[in-house]
């Protein structure tokens, strides 16, 4: 399994460099764009998308095939890549939580984690829609369902109304509530996981 | 024991059925499996290594049968696809390194004097490498995690003909040591008549034929006479031949040949070549 990370971080590296300009551009900008949310969700919003073009290296490098003769089960394969979405989006998480501290803590507290809770869960759910698509089908196959999703997260960042996201917190009848919000996405995640590797163990290579 | 050993082995797609197929490799042996292009090599191979589901049949490797110590056959197997399998950005050193965590046998050492009789460089990524290194990167992976066992689909193709002599070579050396074995597909049938004790044809998912290569070349020759004299032979010591403006070229068992006739050795590759016309 460390080999695997190990991969995936040399991957990462290697071809992220922008993404990883482009993630610290917007995080700076958030800050001081006073609360526009598609700047404040747009570093996560890359950053789930990840794996899936880590997934789509993996094929077009044959990898997938060589790893599969390797000492791995199927089911390590693809827990290294979740394991891989969580400790990326974690990274962004904790950047991004010290971003909007700045820009809101010690009075908008409620504001700061309602945004922390729909980053969270923007990071687990984009993911756990997509990497189940890409095992069953092949990230070229899945692709039709990697630009319906990143558009629809894109267009629910824009459509967002700042004063509805600070209104999260403090209306949870209308709004679910932050803890809600991560314990779906959390839970969105693990069965996803699940079923990756039930359609990865099927998958012929 | 055998180091691998396939009963009924199956796999159909929409135009081609492989199998059923039956093989054994004993153990301190090299097979070599040869078939043209679409023959199902690369389909028996991706199915021993469990990258396809099959069908039907059985694959023991290793002594091991389905489910039985996989991670420990994964281990004691080193593999060569035909496309090698690296991420593109890899240098030699990430390799190493993630390898390193991957086998429990990783031996370092061996992967460093591999590369320095390759001539791979170090820090170069593996997109900057030729087709013929990037096929000995593959090689000296398989060979330095200690393997028992080499599957190996066309590790030489793209290899000049040097490198091509000295990745045999190692091949040979590594199949000194009696509890080592390989499976080696390829189009290159000059380097399997090098290589191998046993040879296995392939054609259209069939197998067309598998034994000791010894005994093949001094089983058969190439017999030239005239379409009479041929007619004249048991149809069944007859495996093939072709009519020329001056008579006919058979492959027919040795001693049917008559006493006396125009006969030479046959080689492993214009065998094949017979048996596939007339299948």
């Amino acid at each position: 399994m460390k080999a695997l990370l190990l991969k995936e971080f040399y991957m990462a590296k290697s071809y992220m460099r922008v993404f990883v300009a482009m993630v610290l551009i917007f995080l700076f900008a958030s800050v001081w764009a006073n609360g526009n949310m598609f700047l404040i969700m747009y570093p996560m919003i890359i950053t789930s998308m990840l794996p899936m073009s880590l997934l789509s290296y993996d094929e077009k490098f044959h990898w997938d095939r060589y790893c599969a003769a390797m000492p791995f089960t199927r089911s390590q394969v693809v827990s290294a890549k979740y394991i891989f979405v969580l400790l990326s989006g974690l990274a962004i998480l904790l950047i991004s939580a010290v971003a909007q501290g700045i820009r809101l803590l010690p009075e908008g507290k409620e504001e700061f984690f309602s945004i922390i809770s729909l980053l969270l869960a923007m990071g687990l759910t984009g993911p756990a829609i997509l990497l189940p698509i890409i095992y069953k089908l092949g990230s070229e196959r899945a692709r039709i369902a990697y630009y319906i999703v990143i558009g629809a997260v894109c267009a629910l960042a824009f459509i967002l109304p700042y004063d509805g996201i600070s209104a999260a917190g403090a209306a949870p009848v209308s709004i679910p509530a932050p803890l809600l919000i991560c314990l779906i996405s959390a839970l969105l995640f693990a069965a996803s996981w699940l079923l990756s590797i039930q359609f990865y163990k099927k998958r012929s290579l | 024991m055998n180091a691998i050993e396939i009963r009924q082995l199956r796999k159909s797609y929409p135009g081609f059925d492989l199998g059923p197929l039956d093989l054994d490799l004993p153990q301190g042996c090299i097979m070599g499996l040869i078939g043209e292009n679409g023959a199902g090599k690369t389909t028996t191979i991706r199915l021993i290594l469990d990258m396809l589901q099959r069908d039907g049949g059985s694959i023991r490797l290793l002594g091991r049968g389905d489910g039985e110590d996989v991670m420990l056959t994964r281990e004691e197997t080193g593999v060569v696809l035909d496309e090698v399998g690296f991420p593109e950005c890899f240098n030699t050193r990430q390799v190493n390194n993630v390898m390193r965590l991957t086998y429990k046998n990783w031996d370092e050492a061996a992967y460093r004097e591999y590369l320095r009789r390759f001539d791979l460089p170090e820090g170069k990524q593996f997109k900057d490498f030729s087709r013929g290194m990037k096929m000995k990167l593959g090689i000296a992976v398989a060979l330095s995690h200690r393997p028992k066992l080499l599957i190996l689909d066309e590790p030489t193709s793209g290899l000049d003909p040097v490198v091509r002599d000295e990745v045999v070579e190692l091949f040979s050396e590594f199949t000194r040591d009696e509890s080592h074995s390989i499976l080696i597909s390829s189009h290159i049938v000059s380097d399997l008549e090098k290589l191998c004790d046993y040879i296995a044809f392939l054609h259209k998912g069939r197998l067309l034929l598998c034994e000791e290569k010894d005994l093949l070349l001094s089983e058969y020759c190439i017999l030239r006479c005239t379409a009479a004299e041929l007619n004249a032979l048991p149809k069944k010591t007859v495996k093939g031949g072709k009519e020329n403006p001056y008579g006919v070229t058979a492959i027919v068992r040795r001693d049917a040949a008559p006493a006396g006739a125009n006969t030479s050795p046959i080689s492993i590759e214009e065998l094949f070549v017979f048996m596939v016309k007339e299948a």
